[in-house]
């Protein structure tokens, strides 16, 4: 019943194709059922004919035989293309749902889903639904219109033979129906033993090194052996069961046969039978062909159904709200100018211990706030928050007074300027990089912003200036650069208060300086929120707070923390500073 | 092919059992359908019942021995298969586990995995089934077209007379489908990036707003791709109509000029019948074979590529062994060494000592040569020129095995099998204990493995997902710990450490249970200052040695080095 309702929701996508789509399915299936009952006429005069002599007869059948042939060839070719037409069209809806859904969704929610596992399900399930919309549902066409259809005619014909031939037919597919269930168990183990050698061989290289020195040859092939004499176990009796379903292949002619060795006596009785065997000889195949396809019909079904469910499931994720629902218990606040959060908390899972526990502080405007502590200790998150990318259990945030519940998410949003760790820049031009999502500023203001951000000069030296193209990912930028993108892009923003997460990744000398003093100007004279890696940086903030275990543990400006002798801010940065004590002078 | 049935052995005795099963298959359609005919005949011919009933249970008879042929052509090809695929790749296992250093560093291990997955496969296909269809397919062409054209030669041409013309039509037809596949491939990469991107700047697209340019680029791609999907369905659409008369054609033949011969009593109504059961497997040579015939083709140059792995050059076996008690211990004599296919050589009249007991740091940008020196100590290359000696016996003489018996290593690249933590730590020494499996993993300073789900019994996984760069190269030390060898060579050994755990990691080994020789690629030179020597490197040459103290005062590299690497280092958060 589920899967029934997740094929309707496949085919619910087809949308305006759903016209063309819907005809191009019925149509296929119909054109075949019309060519075999065609057929089936056609020899049956062309029989009656010649047993009569009747050359008027057999004219009028062998004109009917070409008609046939014209007909379907024409008729294939409306219908083909409408389904196949269809079937790109319906694919396409799926695919725009797919990645509205993955930008809309919130970010937690994206974030339980492995990135790989996202890419797999476009690259994987996304195509095999587009292959059911295209291949399963003819194949489901022909077999319930064409092949049903060709047994209802079979029994009308003459019920009897029509009687023989299906259940002929059924027997014989009924008998491979046990091999069914043991050969897909055994193609998956052999797959799954297949996939265990080729990691023992990748293994065995990739670890060629260590395999040397440690003289381990001998012990890597005794494993190998092991995994090599499994899958060969696997593959031999997986031959066995292909080679016995192989027994269906010939169903057409032992079902023909049986209908020949039954049609022989009844013509000897009744001549007259004689042009309806011949029509129903031309229906053998269609009949055994639904019997013998019907399974891999059901194995196919299955197949795109996984894919179905595994698609469905990121489609239905709700998308993230217009405006974030204000949690139980929190008031209005009333706080000054500047960023202030209070008492703010939040759990990955409901069911979690919380990431943050009632962290409360404020960054005057014009501040700057730097935070530090051990990765994992809750800085990112309280950024996340902060951009409400995540929903907070309990507590708020407010800017200039007003909290994140009174906005609709994307205005709160576009209160803030966000300089992530690892600079995203995505493939378009280094242009539309720096514009992101705003309305075209036009050329001056935005290259304006790459100067303050030091990013003009080597944009200029790009083969194409602000148009060149960035690769996938930047991977034609050095670090330093896409940062310095990220900072431009932050400074056209002009938003009252900017997040930044320092990178930790060491950058070389000269791109470090660069990016350091873009960052100076980008901080200028803006509330700035800062998680920090660097000394300069700490020491410059006008509060430090540091975070462990999701609380805040300590905070004040440097000195006074400095100050508290057994504090972890002090042990950071001497613990830090200890592997690189000073030289011994020399 | 020769080798691959050399390869096979006395399976070809499989093999040619399978090809006589096709052949009788074969020739038990031929009879069927002309068995077939001659029933068609008594019936419409009004034979005696019993004369039928004869040519019914022939037919019968043949049908069934059909089906068993089919059935052992079918066992007997993939039971070859399956054993033949597990001789080569048992053999080319073999091979490559006693390959030579020079010849796994040519071989990309992902050509080596891709031979052995997809070539291997084609050559499955290639023997189970390619070659086997090949001999049914045409065999069964030929016994048809033979008889057909000795009942009735003018029915035949006349059947298949149209079918190249047709199959041309369909081929210029197909012709602009491999260019929009390839664009319609190409466009879905396009918009598949975006969806890389949307998710990889998650954060920063839903903070600044950058989503709707996305999916702007997004659909864009998908305009594109169902252009040119369109485009296809228009081809593919007239495809599937050449293709419906492709089968009709000859029926509609068959059944016109037949039914006129019948008339003119040039033909039984039998053979007609006949006709119409054998009429498909005429137009073969002209639908399948070409396309046959190039994927075997293709298939056996994959099989080429498979049996290649089976020339990978070894390692030379034999050697002598030398005397652990000589002083220097290792001595490196001039060496002046070159990678193979390399224009420069990476090491240039390398020389220095290590004494027995001592503990030696090689330290120097990276690219120096540092990793190569241990590359060169554990026999896997021989220098061109100068001499690499090891207890008085240069590395050349030794045998390979017993050098390396004398060694343990920790690698960068920390590589661990796909095993149980401590089936890795055991691969350092095979017999070793439970206990001193613990032993070497606590002075590995692996406490982590405790809270690991099952404890050290958990699998590291495949390329590692589950352990941090930091806790494979620990783990890769207490494989190397437990080897208990004496000499031990660090190469950047402990890179994903932290300063702190490297210096507890570095205490744990130098404060070994006897006097361990150890060498040590080091990148972070506070790691090594207190080692016995240091060895400093550039640009493929030692440049100066000495300790730490006299290596600062000369004021060299070293010190440079030194006050470069304390400028960068900042507190880590």
């Amino acid at each position: 019943m589920r899967s029934w309702t997740n094929l309707r929701r496949l085919l619910s996508y087809a949308g305006d194709a759903r016209g063309q789509y819907i005809s191009g399915i019925v149509g296929i299936g119909l054109v075949n059922l019309g060519v075999n009952a065609l057929f089936a006429e056609a020899l049956a005069l062309f029989t009656k004919g010649l047993m009569q002599e009747d050359s008027h007869g057999l004219l009028l059948s062998v004109v009917l035989f070409v008609g046939i042939g014209l007909f379907a060839t024409v008729a294939i070719l409306l219908v083909g293309r409408a389904l196949v037409s269809g079937a790109s069209r319906t694919e396409r809806h799926l695919r725009s749902a797919f990645f509205t859904v993955v930008s809309r969704i919130p970010l937690a929610t994206l974030e339980r889903y492995d990135p790989g596992d996202i890419q797999s399900r476009l690259g994987n399930d996304v195509a095999a639904i587009g292959q059911f919309y295209a291949q399963t549902m003819q194949l489901l066409s022909n077999l319930m219109i064409g092949g049903l259809g060709s047994i209802a005619l079979a029994l009308i014909i003459d019920w009897r033979s029509g009687l023989l031939i299906t259940s002929a037919a059924s027997v014989l597919f009924l008998i491979t129906v046990p091999l069914l269930g043991p050969l897909k168990r055994h193609a998956k183990a052999a797959q799954s033993k297949k996939a265990e050698v080729l990691g023992q061989t990748g293994q065995m290289t990739r670890g060629s090194f260590i395999v040397r020195s440690f003289n381990l040859q001998d012990w890597v092939l005794q494993r190998f052996a092991g995994s090599s004499l499994a899958q060969r176990h696997e593959g031999l009796l997986l031959g066995w069961y292909d080679a016995l379903r192989s027994f269906t292949d010939n169903m057409g002619n032992v079902v023909s046969l049986v209908l020949i060795a039954y049609g022989a006596r009844r013509v000897a009785i009744e001549p007259a039978f004689l042009p309806r065997l011949a029509a129903l000889i031309q229906l053998v195949d269609e009949v055994t062909m639904f019997f013998s396809q019907l399974s891999s019909l059901l194995t196919d079904l299955q197949v795109k159904l996984a894919s179905a469910v595994r698609v469905l499931e990121l489609l239905d994720e709700p998308p993230e709200p217009v405006r974030l629902p204000r949690p139980p218990l929190v008031g209005e606040s009333r706080a000054g100018p500047g960023l202030s959060v209070n008492d703010l908390s939040f759990a990955y899972r409901t069911q979690e211990d919380a990431a943050l526990q009632s962290i409360s502080f404020s960054v005057a405007a014009g501040h700057r706030a730097a935070f530090v502590g051990p990765s994992g200790g809750g800085k990112s998150t309280l950024f996340k928050l902060i951009l409400g990318l995540y929903r907070p259990r309990r507590g708020t945030i407010t800017v200039d007074g007003h909290s994140i519940y009174d906005h609709e998410l994307s205005v709160w949003r576009s209160q803030f300027a966000y300089v992530p760790q690892n600079a995203f820049v995505f493939s378009d031009t280094v242009y539309a990089n720096i514009v992101g999502g705003m309305p075209d500023p036009g050329a001056e203001k935005v290259e304006r912003a790459a100067h303050a951000a030091n990013a003009h000069d080597f944009i200029m030296q790009l083969p194409n200036g602000y148009q060149t193209v960035l690769q996938e990912l930047g991977q034609n930028l050095s670090g330093g650069q896409k940062q310095r993108i990220a900072i431009a892009r932050a400074l056209l923003q002009d938003a009252p208060v900017l997040l930044l997460d320092e990178a930790t990744a060491s950058l070389d000398a000269e791109s470090e300086h660069e990016v350091q003093e873009a960052l100076q100007n980008l901080m200028q004279g803006r509330t700035t929120l800062v998680i920090a890696h660097r000394l300069s940086t700490i020491q410059d903030a006008d509060t430090i707070y540091y975070l462990e275990g999701g609380q805040l543990v300590e905070q004040g400006t440097h000195r006074d923390l400095m100050a508290h002798t057994d504090g972890p801010y002090r042990r950071l940065v001497e613990t830090g500073l200890k592997a690189t004590s000073p030289p011994p002078a020399s | 092919m020769k080798r691959l049935l050399r390869q096979s052995g006395s399976l070809v005795w499989l093999f040619i059992a399978a090809a006589v099963a096709g052949v009788t298959a074969s020739v038990a359609t031929v009879a069927a359908a002309h068995l077939f005919g001659q029933a068609w005949s008594c019936i419409t011919g009004k034979q005696p019942q019993d004369v039928t009933t004869r040519v019914i249970r022939d037919w019968a008879i043949v049908v069934i021995a059909g089906m068993t042929a089919t059935f052992l052509r079918k066992l007997l090809a993939s039971q070859f298969s399956e054993r033949l695929q597990a001789r080569l790749r048992e053999r080319v296992a073999a091979r490559l586990a006693h390959a030579s250093a020079e010849a796994m560093h040519t071989w990309h291990s992902g050509e080596i995995s891709s031979r052995m997955s997809g070539d291997l496969f084609h050559v499955e296909q290639l023997v189970r089934d390619d070659i086997p269809q090949f001999i049914v397919q045409s065999l069964t062409a030929v016994l048809a077209a033979t008889y057909m054209f000795m009942h009735n030669w003018l029915l035949t041409l006349t059947s298949i007379a149209v079918t190249p013309l047709l199959l041309f039509v369909s081929s210029l037809l197909a012709k602009p489908l491999g260019p929009l596949a390839t664009a319609t491939q190409a466009d879905l990469a396009q918009a598949s990036v975006t969806v890389q991107e949307g998710i990889a700047g998650a954060e920063v697209a839903r903070a600044a707003g950058i989503n709707g340019v996305l999916q702007h680029r997004y659909e864009s791609s998908l305009d594109h791709w169902l252009d040119h999907s369109l485009a296809a369905a228009r081809q593919v659409a007239k495809l599937y109509s050449v293709g419906t008369a492709l089968s009709l054609v000859p029926f509609v033949v068959v059944f016109a000029v037949g039914g006129w011969m019948i008339l003119r009593q040039d033909l039984e109504f039998g053979m007609l019948i006949a006709f119409i059961q054998l009429v498909n497997y005429l137009s073969f040579p002209f639908q399948e074979m070409p396309r046959l015939i190039g994927k075997i083709h293709a298939e056996t140059a994959a099989a080429a590529r498979v049996l290649e792995l089976l020339d990978v050059p070894q390692e030379r076996t034999g050697g002598i062994t030398g005397n652990l008690d000589t002083e220097p211990l290792i001595e490196f004599r001039h060496v002046t060494f070159t990678y193979p296919g390399m224009p420069q050589p990476q090491l240039r009249d390398v020389s220095f000592r290590v004494a027995r007991g001592h503990k030696v740091a090689l330290v120097g940008a990276s690219g120096s040569g540092k990793s190569t020196v241990v590359r060169l100590l554990t026999g896997e290359y021989q220098p061109q020129a100068g001499e690499v000696r090891v207890g008085g016996v240069t590395t050349s003489e030794w045998s390979l095995q017993a050098l390396r018996t004398i060694m343990a290593v920790v690698d960068q690249d920390a590589f661990l099998f796909d095993d149980a933590i401590t089936m890795n730590v055991a691969s350092g020494r095979l017999d070793a204990s439970g206990e001193e499996i613990s032993a070497a993993l606590e002075a590995a300073q692996c406490a982590f493995v405790s809270g690991l789900p099952q404890g050290n019994a958990t699998g590291v996984g495949e390329a590692g997902g589950s352990l941090s760069g930091g806790q494979r190269q620990r783990i890769a030390l207490a494989r190397a710990l437990i080897r208990d060898a004496p000499i031990l060579l660090l190469d950047e050994a402990t890179s994903a450490l932290d300063n702190q755990m490297e210096q507890k990691v570095y205490a744990a080994i130098t404060r070994g249970p006897y006097d361990r020789t150890i060498i040590a690629v080091a990148h972070r030179l506070s790691t090594v200052k207190d080692l016995d020597c240091i060895v400093v490197f550039g640009d493929g040459q030692v440049v100066e040695q000495g300790t730490h103290e006299n290596l600062l005062k000369a004021g060299g590299l070293y010190a440079r080095l030194w006050s470069m690497q304390h400028m960068q280092e900042v507190p880590h958060a």
